[in-house]
């Protein structure tokens, strides 16, 4: 038996205690890096550096009430949510920090962009959604890992190769030095130690740090350990963000039933190791400080095993039932639902939906599973998936950019309408667009529209083709690459290609108000006659001063997304499939493919200075969110929202089509029916991912006054949760607004 | 078989079990000082007319053949309501959707097929489909069939009702429906008069034999100084603890002034009531506890 008990609060006082401290001063760790640099070597070498140093010279904490072991100071901010672009502090980034060049001529490339809003975008890859592939690292430990690297050397490769295969091998025994010191810091602690309950935890960590991960962990402990400790290593060493915790309740099960049966642990002790692990991430971050985007920590569960084997077991239970009792605002939890999953799985997500937590999104796997695998992926493969940071589904054996770059599909649209605005932007950088504005029929419009739009994708995937080329040079990420299958095997970074499946998204955000705009387009200008393009053109530039009453028009009187409306819901099932094709199948530089999505994070709000649009929105009104209908359509229940999408195919959207659904707090027991309803109905209509928002307006306007008194009121923001107080007023407001709707 | 309906709403969460879909049938027997749907009192079309939304633009009076809409010399608009015909001309050509026509007729076919929409929703929570009103009761016929179409669909069907309708209309619906809302509104028949218009006599006498046979909720919409008061809940409780066991539950409601913009939008006047204290509410569902019966305060 482990002994663990799980102290909360004397937990978190000592996280505090640490991380308060954070960032430390590593000036002189810079130096040494500056001092063993060889500007002309190849920059896996460098990066290998980078390891090296952390290994021999960053200090490693311990923090006794907890069992846990992973945090290697290496000069990283406490609320480190990405650790990277623009290069953060911490030695992760030394060598970003060598390349700003690249950087440079990116932030040129994309700032008239920006200052058109026709994108939004820091990076040319996802720096902050990777997962570091802990079921590797529980399996084969850096040993096992490095040998395989050592294998792969003899076996032949170029010079480039073979400098990626020896960062590996440096990546693995630094990452096994690091673990090392965990033991040797433990011992040193266990000396002055008193306390019974912190000294079971040092002796555990002295007892298992020299051992795990460098060889395969056995037991539960360990590898839950393991999976914390990929992760936090990859993000104190990489330069990259890993947001992704994994698919604890399939990876775990098998460990904690070998230690049930072998009677090294209970369930209530699994419990308690359970409820500290997720609760890690909570006592590590600052959540009173605004965090733009959150954590970004995931935690996946439910869902399916490689051949299909639904998983729902006692971990499954024990992370709910750990969210219900503590209320944690992260990790966000992400439930992966099928019909096939047992009523006792949808009461229990429903029962946690219903208290308001506000930490779930729910994944239809009969609707992301073939979404991946029309997307030409192994069937195998497209059963693993993951979500990270906020919505963004990946395979477990993928890298992918999914929230780097955001598309404003209100603007696109404009291109089309206005080209006279665009065109010395475009012109100078050779995009090819054609009037839509002067087409005799609604075909021609929409043809053209469509043509501007894919000459757009095109585009942009031309430009981040040629700025993710440089990757490798400012970043590669070799310890990472080491957990991912088929780097070692193909001998190539995750940066070049080496994972084994490679995808690439563009976040298309403002599906409605872009479907809304073209249907109120198609019906005015094109069917009814109740207005010319030249007007309608002059209302959108004039924001709709003058055209009031051409304004309540589009708002009142054309049918929206969203409304029960045949010929809409036949519209936006056109459109969406229009845009799923052109933003799918353009080869990226990994080997793999850019595929589409309705992914949209807060860029629906990014992009609300755009002109005002077709479907009567103003300028400075937010865009839609999601895939849900736009904020000009008014009183859509969440039984209509379900019903409009259930003739729309979300399997043309690999990277998900987010719907977001705000429903009130549950006072009753009754009341949770209501969730386990619209869960069930969410997957039976093809849902692809819905967020609950679940609040109480009155609690809000009251947190809103009195904020000293309501600290623990966890909202969803877009695709991450945070409390309540530590946002800015126009976000309270917005978030407020919603449920008024 | 037409009904006559000013809304159906979908996702209504508080008319009975589970997730529902409510259809509200207009004209009322009743006159509720308080009155929190008044655009469903009377059983005709009414214009409703919302002058915060309204623009202005003149539309209106340009159709009108009644000169019901006016615009002044500084363009802004007027209604005049004694002069409409509720023709819906304006409705037709207001963008702004500050004029609408309150009330209309559909085939009991085209009702069951939008309801019958969210039949998943029903199935997976225990809801179904509630008949209010108004006074759903007042086209008994078209509730009764209704329900019997819903129920051969397999649907729960519950009918929300004042009861103070005939006794024969109260059977036809009850033969098929699975359950009933009983709005229940004084126990005091004086009172009642008063608030109403109309004592509970027969309220009582349909809800007594209704209870023989039938599963009934009853809902109270409490109004601070009017049935707030603990004696008169005391007697009620004691009425509705021997009707016997189809009273299934007692609902309070606590009272809301939202009829105040639809009162604005009839053109009617509105009077203020006050919702009672929480401790009030409180001390209220006690006593009905008090008695035996379930009792849910909202």
């Amino acid at each position: 038996m482990s002994g663990f008990v799980f102290n909360k609060d004397r937990m978190f006082r000592e996280f505090e205690d640490i991380y308060s401290k954070y960032p430390t001063n590593v000036d002189h760790l810079y130096r040494l890096l500056d001092e063993m640099d060889d500007p002309a070597a190849s920059s896996y070498y460098r990066k290998s550096l980078v390891y090296r140093v952390a290994a021999e010279h960053c200090e490693v904490k311990l923090m006794p009430s907890c069992p846990f072991y992973s945090e290697i100071d290496t000069g990283r901010e406490r609320n480190s949510v990405t650790s990277s672009w623009p290069p953060v502090p911490g030695i992760a980034c030394w060598l970003m920090r060598k390349n700003r060049e690249i950087e440079e001529e990116f932030h040129g490339w994309v700032e008239p962009f920006h200052q058109k809003i026709l994108l939004r975008s820091s990076f040319f890859t996802d720096f902050a959604h990777a997962y570091a592939h802990s079921e590797i690292l529980i399996a084969l430990g850096f040993e096992g890992i490095r040998e395989k690297a050592l294998k792969r050397l003899e076996e032949g490769c170029d010079g480039e190769e073979e400098a990626f295969l020896r960062s590996v091998v440096t990546a693995c025994e630094s990452a096994c030095r690091i673990a090392e010191k965990f033991a040797d810091k433990a011992e040193e602690l266990l000396k002055s130690e008193q306390d019974a309950d912190k000294r079971l935890n040092l002796l555990r960590i002295a007892a298992t740090a020299r051992r795990v991960p460098k060889y395969p962990s056995v037991t539960f402990y360990e590898a839950l350990n393991t999976f914390w400790f990929a992760r936090e290593l990859c993000n104190a060493l990489e330069g990259l963000g890993f947001a992704v915790l994994g698919h604890i309740d399939k990876a775990l099960y098998p460990f904690y039933r070998k230690d049930l049966e072998e009677g090294r642990i209970t369930r209530e002790e699994a419990q308690e190791y359970i409820d500290c692990f997720l609760s890690l991430t909570d006592a590590r971050w600052d959540l009173n400080q605004f965090l733009d985007g959150g954590t970004n920590a995931t935690v996946v569960i439910g869902g399916c095993d490689k051949k299909g084997g639904l998983i729902y077991n006692d971990i499954t239970e024990m992370v709910i039932e750990s969210f219900v009792k503590y209320r944690f605002a992260n990790p966000k939890l992400q439930v992966r639902l099928s019909s096939g999953h047992p009523a006792g799985f949808y009461e229990r997500v429903a029962r946690l939906a219903s208290l308001g937590t506000n930490v779930l999104s729910i994944f239809n796997d009969e609707v992301i599973i073939p979404a991946h695998v029309k997307a030409g992926k192994p069937l195998e493969e497209a059963r693993l998936y993951l979500a990270g940071g906020c919505q963004e589904p990946m395979l477990q054996n993928e890298f992918n950019s999914r929230a780097y770059c955001y598309l404003n599909l209100a603007h696109m649209l404009d291109v089309s309408l206005f080209k006279e605005d665009w065109q010395d932007l475009f012109h100078k950088e050779e995009i090819s667009v054609f009037r839509a504005d002067t087409a005799k029929t609604f075909e021609e419009f929409y043809g053209r529209v469509m043509y501007n739009f894919s000459s757009q994708i095109l585009y942009f995937c031309r430009m981040y083709n040629h700025f993710c080329r440089q990757w490798v040079k400012t970043n590669p990420c070799p310890l990472y690459s080491s957990m991912l299958n088929d780097c070692i095997e193909r001998a190539m970074d995750v940066s070049v290609g080496g994972a084994r499946l490679n995808a690439d998204s563009f976040a298309l955000t403002g599906a409605g108000t872009l479907i809304d705009s073209l249907f109120a387009i198609k019906k005015t200008v094109f069917e009814e006659g109740m207005v010319s393009m030249k007007e309608l053109k002059k209302a959108l530039k004039a924001d709709f001063q003058g055209y009031e009453d051409l304004r309540q028009y589009l708002l009142n009187k054309i049918p929206k997304l969203g409304h029960p409306n045949d010929e809409i819901r036949e519209f936006a099932k056109g459109v969406l499939k229009d845009i799923a094709r052109h933003s799918s199948g353009i080869p990226n530089t990994r080997g793999g493919y850019y595929e589409a999505s309705l992914f949209t994070f807060y860029a629906f709000d990014w992009f609300k200075e755009s002109r005002a649009t077709a479907d009567g929105r103003k300028k400075s009104m937010i865009l839609s969110r999601g895939v849900n209908p736009g904020e000009t359509t008014k009183n859509v229940d969440a039984a209509t929202l379900l019903y409009s999408q259930n003739n729309l195919n979300y399997t043309d959207y690999p990277g998900g089509a987010i719907l977001y659904m705000e429903l009130p707090v549950a006072k009753t027991e009754t009341e949770e029916g209501v969730f386990r309803g619209v869960l069930r109905q969410f997957i039976k209509t093809g849902g692809s991912i819905m967020d609950f928002n679940v609040v109480d307006k009155k609690k809000l306007l009251e947190a809103q006054k009195h904020p000293e008194t309501y600290r623990n009121i966890v909202v969803r923001v877009c695709g991450y949760s945070a409390l309540f107080h530590s946002l800015g007023k126009d976000m309270q407001d917005e978030i407020i607004a919603r449920v008024a709707r | 078989m037409e009904g006559f309906i000013f809304n159906i709403q979908h996702f209504s969460l508080h008319d009975g079990p589970g997730i529902r879909t409510t259809v509200f049938l207009k004209g009322c027997t009743l006159r509720c000082a308080w009155c929190h749907n008044p655009e469903s009192i009377s059983p005709r079309e009414e214009l409703l007319y919302f002058p915060n939304l309204c623009i202005s633009c003149g539309r209106c009076a340009a159709v009108c053949p009644a000169g019901a809409h006016t615009i002044d010399e500084e363009g802004r608009h007027g209604f005049h309501r004694s002069k409409c015909v509720l023709c819906g001309a304006c409705t037709q050509v207001c963008n702004a959707k500050a004029l609408e026509l309150c009330g209309k007729s559909m085939r009991m076919e085209e009702v069951v097929r939008e309801v019958l929409r969210d039949r998943d929703l029903y199935t997976s929570t225990g809801g179904g489909v509630t008949f209010s009103g108004g006074e759903p009761l007042l086209q008994s016929d078209f509730v009764a069939e209704a329900v019997k179409a819903l129920k051969e669909e397999g649907i729960h069907v519950a009918v929300d009702t004042a009861l103070n309708v005939p006794v024969s209309a109260v059977r036809k619906a009850a033969e098929h429906a699975d359950l009933f809302l009983a709005d229940f509104k004084l126990y005091d028949g004086a009172l009642h008069q008063e608030y109403t218009g109309s004592d509970n006599a027969l309220i009582r006498r349909n809800l007594e034999l209704l209870a023989a046979y039938k599963p009934i909720i009853i809902r109270i919409p409490i109004v601070g100084g009017v049935n707030d008061d603990p004696g008169m809940a005391e007697q009620a409780a004691a009425y509705f603890s021997g009707l016997g066991e189809n009273i299934k539950a007692v609902e309070l409601l606590s009272y809301h002034d939202l009829g105040r913009s639809k009162c604005e939008a009839l053109g009617i006047p509105f009077q203020k009531f006050f919702p009672p204290s929480g401790e009030r509410l409180g001390e209220l569902a006690e006593i009905f506890r008090g008695y035996g019966l379930n009792v849910k305060v909202s």
